[in-house]
């Protein structure tokens, strides 16, 4: 399959994906009504279900989990490290402990304004662990990565232990979920993640020359130091967005880079936007399979992420076991 | 200098043990306290600290002390500084078992409805499980420390994300105590919980300082072991075994309090030297003085609210893991 075929079949997947995401759930809507709500709408209760429940939580999930893919392969890159994501550097860990730090003490603040806190709290971790972790091997940094994000969970439970919070509210920020949203709450999100989108991909050609080390780079003319800063700007961009919306979902960061190498190869222009295809497919069809699994009961596709990530995590230690 | 740090650390936790028999709602002079322990105080005092407070502290020592053990042990047989049963998921996997069987067999009054005996066993079982499936993972002709560390880390996650799972579907009246539980708390012990804990504790622990010149040993490598005459194999899957028990006793009673396990064993080298006779009870004991104290930080920082302690045991262990890591540059182990 040649890369072209593969972004088309991504596409063609995606796409069915989202119908069958539109359709399947607690209550199956028929597609005709689908395109009814879009065409001839008339407020029946299927077409609001779509409205508010299903699409929202539609775009949600392709939206992180394009985004969270892109921000896991610029990562790899910047630590150059095969293990090197947002979840394994704990800065999902980091944005949500903030996020629920705020939203439990500034109880009026709109999800625009919660937005900067997440930025502060990816950032603030991102720089931690690259100012401890830059010069280690895999399994130093992935140490380091998930002890903060022990840290910042322990943190997380126990405010929210004193505060008692309904289960509801400590869902998003303890597992990572797409439920609940509304169309209107992407709102405020989108132009940061169009913004880490676009930086990336601006970047994707010095992330080529990153990866071939930072003498390689040098010698070629390339100022790594500002490089490394603004890819560290659309990784902190992209997952602080994303916790911000959805929690922190693990491991799509450190999947979707290693699988779509495998597809496409390695040169960083092809394989971003194929990493976000790729994330945004995972994400969608395992929201879908938290919603079909168990009867009449929807899993928190985060949780969903980690059980289908870890033996994916495990495979990669094995594969890697003789060069760590 | 060896029987100082004896001294020293056993006068540390008399003192945190009457300041918190002392602290609560009633307060109760140092002075009192020392008097009822001899049985000298008034009746009234006395039923508040035999009664209520005592049950808690006993829970948090013991916890203490078997936490940083297993840590110790699981340190020795991986070779590895960086090992802990927290971040290796073998705690996580107690977790699991142990939340399971809340949400299982709780009924709607908010009781057990099997004996409180069966926590640990399951608990065992769970950590024991996680363990092998670890060393199972990182086998490829044979196995790296490195690896099985990795392979750890893959499971501290994924019990995580179970053990969300299980709260979630569980019943809600359930969700909020258990997660309570699994930050670490022992808020509300009675006499009840540490009489199961203490025979497993009571048999363990001797059992596990035997085997302390081994586990020197088994820390100066494979090959040493090896022409020492050690059956290397069956002995650290005796320890693993060892290592999995004393962590899944102490967390079906305390939950996830965590990081002790790291920072008792290397105090203690810090202290003691590489010795694990004089290590094992010097880390049991800063494990216990950890425990006490950040459950008494915790009902008195913002009393009457209770913070449960596993936070404060995370605040103090992941800056110093880091700087392990850090101190740890340019190195590498293998």
């Amino acid at each position: 399959m040649g890369k072209l075929g593969s972004f088309v079949g991504g596409f063609i997947l995606l796409i069915g994906l989202m119908a069958f995401s539109l359709m399947v759930g607690t209550r199956d809507i028929p597609i005709q009504t689908i395109v009814d709500t879009f065409t001839n709408y008339h407020a029946t209760v299927n077409e609001l279900i779509i409205l508010t429940d299903r699409l929202p939580r539609t775009i949600i999930a392709i939206l992180v989990g394009a985004s969270l893919a892109i921000a896991g392969c610029i990562t790899q890159v910047i630590f150059r490290n095969p293990l090197a994501s947002e979840t394994t550097l704990g800065i999902n860990g980091g944005a949500s402990f903030f996020m629920v730090l705020s939203v439990t003490l500034f109880t009026g603040w709109s999800l625009s304004q919660l937005i900067w806190v997440s930025f502060i709290g990816s950032g603030l971790t991102f720089f931690i662990v690259f100012a401890i972790g830059r010069a280690h091997s895999p399994l130093q940094l992935t140490l380091a990565g998930t002890s903060i994000a022990a840290l910042f969970s322990s943190l997380t439970h126990g405010f929210l232990v004193m505060n008692d919070r309904s289960l509801e509210q400590m869902l998003y920020w303890l597992t990572g979920s797409v439920e609940g949203r509304e169309l209107g709450d992407i709102t405020p999100v989108l132009p940061y993640l169009l913004v880490g989108i676009f930086l990336a991909f601006f970047l994707s050609w010095s992330l080529n020359l990153m990866a071939l080390g930072e003498e390689v780079s040098k010698s070629l003319g390339l100022s790594v130091s500002i490089y490394k800063f603004l890819a560290g700007v659309a990784v902190v961009l992209l997952a602080g967005s994303s916790v911000a919306i959805s929690g922190p979902i693990l491991f799509i960061g450190l999947l979707v880079p290693h699988l779509a190498k495998i597809w496409v190869g390695q040169d960083h222009r092809v394989i971003l936007p194929f990493a976000g295809l790729l994330g945004a497919i995972l994400l969608l069809g395992a929201d879908m399979l938290g919603r079909v699994i168990m009867m009449g009961q929807v899993i928190p596709v985060g949780v969903m992420t980690a059980v289908l990530g870890a033996p994916v995590f495990l495979y990669l230690v094995r594969r890697w076991g003789q060069s760590i | 200098m060896k029987k100082y740090v004896w001294i020293i650390l056993c006068l540390i936790l008399f003192c945190l043990v009457v300041i918190s028999v002392g602290v609560g709602e009633a307060y109760i002079s140092p002075l009192h306290v020392v008097k009822s322990f001899l049985g000298l105080g008034n009746p009234f005092d006395s039923l508040i600290i035999f009664q209520l407070r005592l049950p808690r502290i006993v829970l948090a020592t013991l916890a203490g002390m078997a936490f940083a053990v297993a840590g110790c042990i699981l340190q020795a047989i991986t070779r590895n500084p960086m090992a802990t049963p927290e971040m290796m998921g073998i705690s996580g996997g107690a977790s699991v078992a142990a939340v399971s069987i809340i949400m299982i067999f709780s009924t709607q009054n908010d009781a057990l409805s099997i004996s409180l005996n069966f926590l640990p066993l399951f608990a065992f079982l769970g950590a024991t499980l996680v363990a092998l499936l670890i060393y199972l993972f990182a086998w490829k002709k044979g196995v790296s420390s490195l690896r099985l560390v990795l392979v750890g880390i893959g499971f501290y996650i994924l019990m995580n994300a179970l053990v969300n799972l299980i709260v979630l579907i569980g019943p809600l009246f359930r969700a909020m105590q258990a997660k309570t539980w699994l930050t670490g708390s022992i808020y509300g012990t009675t006499w009840k919980e540490v009489m199961v804990l203490l025979p497993w504790l009571a048999v363990l622990l001797p059992i596990a300082y035997l085997f302390s010149r081994s586990l020197t040993i088994h820390e100066l490598g494979e090959n040493t072991a090896i022409g020492l005459g050690m059956k290397i194999k069956t002995e650290r899957f005796f320890l693993l075994i060892l290592c999995t028990s004393l962590t899944g006793a102490a967390v079906a009673f305390v939950g996830g309090i965590t990081f002790i396990g790291l920072i008792g064993p290397h105090l203690a080298r810090r202290l003691v030297g590489n010795d694990y006779r004089f290590i094992l009870p010097v880390a049991a004991l800063i494990g216990a003085i950890m425990v006490v104290g950040a459950d008494l930080i915790g009902h008195t920082l913002l009393a009457p609210k209770e913070i449960p302690a596993g936070v404060f045991t995370a605040l103090i262990g992941v800056p110093y893991f880091l700087y392990l890591i850090y101190r740890s540059k340019g190195k590498v182990s293998s």
